[in-house]
């Protein structure tokens, strides 16, 4: 007995510690990587290009690059001639919203594997941003004003600029598989861009698909790795990568929210960190890896930047001056992300890691048909009510119910017609004691 | 438990009743309150202002009154049929809830152990506990305190009306993932 009391404690706190585990913070890397690159300067060049910030600009002038808009089309055509200048052949891929009038659309690059090389590796981030409360997070309209504000600074420029010093260190390598760069439209509060991408993906590509690696808002107290919501082979050895290469990533902490929207496809519900392109990848079975920024540990639970300072992504303050005033990790953990993918990509048994990950995953079993299960609690409910109907019709035949006396009156005024020693005289008193609503 | 029930005053088991919801509530409820907190400025670190707080204290609610709502209607409807003896239907019954709850809330902590568990759970178990609970609970007050001629008739009301109540309280309203 004392010692499974024993056992039970021991795992309780175990439970208990790895949900309260903080996130790493961003230190003992040398972000002076070696590959120039890849620095925290390079990294914050790309975004600065990006979002065109200039004296005139302090801001840029990308706009909000709101899902669906002119600046988000203007945002993908920068993008565009920023991978023509890295020397990549680029695919955009239109798709429509469901009113079939607004348009947004993928900005590809693909990179070949080396000769005799397969498979690939999809690298993403969304490229749009948008804007929620108190203005539009519970169905009220965004104001306007405040859209333009917004410059989607940290929410998705620095999981852009990440990606665009991805492409600059890829442009002359060849690795054994290769490589997909997608700068998902129409991706901040949606994963319409990532599921065009994965609708046209052939059977073939999702199955030679070794990883999908989504980047995205930089500047947060400390990195996150997310990987599934079952512990898969993968997620280990992208931490071991990580502390290999000096990168400080954590774990999301188990006590993360339930949140009761849908991500990603195949699961009734989603969490902060299943929230993004790589949600539509999860769908189909191919192994993701979400690296972000936040604190998942405060006593809200809730989806922080920061513990020191209110969020700024997704508000009129996602701006690239406050980034730097009030974020100023961005572009370090923008480069930390950018080595960590390079460093896991450049191992040598990489592929092989990545194809026992997906061959050992057996799927989310009865909860990505959950609807099976409201199917059997149906049944259960339905052969419910045929057993009590059943019971009550033995019963009553087995004791025949007595029909209550009908003592109809006619409604007339006046109190010497009260019974009140009747409990069933329905002009008796509301005081009577045997009325328990009295 | 006649003696439990006739003892506790019934605000104390109507405080007892909304107090266990809370707690099977808590787990489903962080969400939809790690939402609101997000937006609030500066993100508070007091623990009177966190989440588990919050889910906590209000999480309960809904169901709660909807229960309480939902009985207060049935016997009503069923006192002009049996009288007082409707006091003690109903006082049974807040003890039948509170028990099911008791089962629910430690099991929503699988959450913490695996997700994809207490997504399957929360859909069955508490169908599973509640309707365990709720027949129990006939079987109770039929021998208990419903003479025999009228059991039948019992049955078919309260029956009926939970038949009709659990799908609207708990699969629409009370949190359900879906």
């Amino acid at each position: 007995m004392k010692k499974t009391l024993r056992v039970l404690i021991a795992a309780a706190l175990a439970v208990f510690a790895s949900a309260c585990a903080k996130p790493a913070a961003s230190g003992g890397y040398n972000f002076d990587a070696p590959q120039e690159c890849l620095t925290a300067a390079a990294a914050d060049e790309r975004l600065r290009e990006f979002l065109n910030v200039s004296a005139e600009f302090p801001d840029g002038d990308a706009g909000a690059r709101l899902s669906y808009t002119e600046s988000e089309k203007l945002a993908a055509e920068r993008i565009e001639s920023k991978l023509v200048s890295f020397g990549y052949e680029v695919t955009a891929q239109p798709f429509e919203f469901v009113d079939g009038v607004k348009t947004s659309r993928n900005i590809i690059a693909k990179k070949a594997a080396a000769e005799g090389g397969s498979g690939s590796v999809v690298i993403a981030a969304n490229y749009d941003n948008y804007i929620l409360p108190r203005y539009s997070a519970y169905g009220l309209a965004a104001d306007p004003a405040d859209m333009k504000k917004s410059a989607g600074a940290m929410d998705n420029g620095t999981g852009v600029a990440a990606l665009l010093t991805l492409c600059d260190y890829y442009k002359d390598k060849n690795l054994p598989f290769g490589l997909v760069f997608l700068f998902a439209g129409a991706g901040a509060d949606t994963t319409d861009g990532a599921d065009k991408f994965v609708s046209e993906m052939s059977a073939a590509e999702k199955k030679s698909t070794l990883l999908a690696v989504n980047l995205r808002r930089f500047g947060g107290d400390g990195m996150y790795l997310y990987t599934d919501e079952v512990k898969r082979r993968h997620h280990g050895y992208i931490l071991t990568a990580a502390a290999d290469s000096g990168v400080p990533v954590s774990s999301v902490p188990k006590n993360i929210p339930m949140l009761n929207t849908q991500t990603a496809k195949t699961l009734p519900y989603s969490t902060y960190a299943m929230r993004g392109v790589h949600a539509s990848f999860m769908a189909e079975n191919i192994p993701v890896a979400n690296i972000f920024s936040g604190n998942l540990n405060t006593a809200n639970l809730s989806d922080v930047e920061s513990k020191d300072s209110p969020n700024i992504a997704a508000t009129p303050s996602d701006t690239y001056t406050e980034l730097k005033n009030v974020r100023p990790d961005y572009a370090r953990q923008m480069s930390a992300a950018a080595v960590l993918t390079a460093a896991l990509l450049a191992r040598p048994d990489f592929a092989d890691a990545m194809t026992a990950s997906r061959a050992a995953f057996n799927g989310y079993g009865i909860v990505s048909k959950i609807w099976i299960l409201y199917l059997c609690v149906f049944a259960l409910y339905l052969a419910l009510v045929v057993l009590l109907a059943s019971v009550a019709k033995r019963l009553e035949k087995k004791y025949p119910p007595v029909p209550p006396a009908a003592k109809r009156r006619p409604p007339v005024f006046g109190s010497e017609y009260e019974d009140s020693s009747d409990p069933l005289d329905p002009f008796s008193d509301s005081a009577d004691p045997l009325d328990p609503f009295s | 438990m006649p003696v439990l029930e006739k003892k506790i005053d019934s605000r104390i088991a109507g405080f007892c009743l909304y107090l266990s919801f809370c707690a099977a509530e808590l787990f489903l409820a962080r969400g939809p309150f790690a939402r609101i907190l997000s937006y609030m400025s500066p993100p508070w670190q007091s623990v009177w202002l966190s989440n588990i707080f919050f889910a906590f204290l209000f999480g309960g609610i809904f169901p709660w009154g909807m229960t309480e709502l939902v009985s207060r209607f049935t016997f009503r409807t069923l006192t002009p049929y049996l009288g007082a003896v409707c006091t003690d239907l109903k006082r049974s019954l807040r003890f039948f809830v509170i028990a099911a709850n008791l089962v629910i809330a430690p099991l929503t902590l699988l959450y913490l152990i695996s997700p994809l568990v207490a997504v399957a759970g929360a859909v069955v178990i508490p169908f599973v506990c509640y309707t365990g609970a709720f027949i129990l609970y006939l079987f109770y007050v039929c021998r208990r305190y419903v003479d025999k001629p009228r059991r039948s008739r019992v049955l078919t009301q309260l029956g009926a009306l939970y038949a009709i109540a659990y799908p609207l309280v708990a699969t629409f309203f009370a949190g359900l993932p879906l």
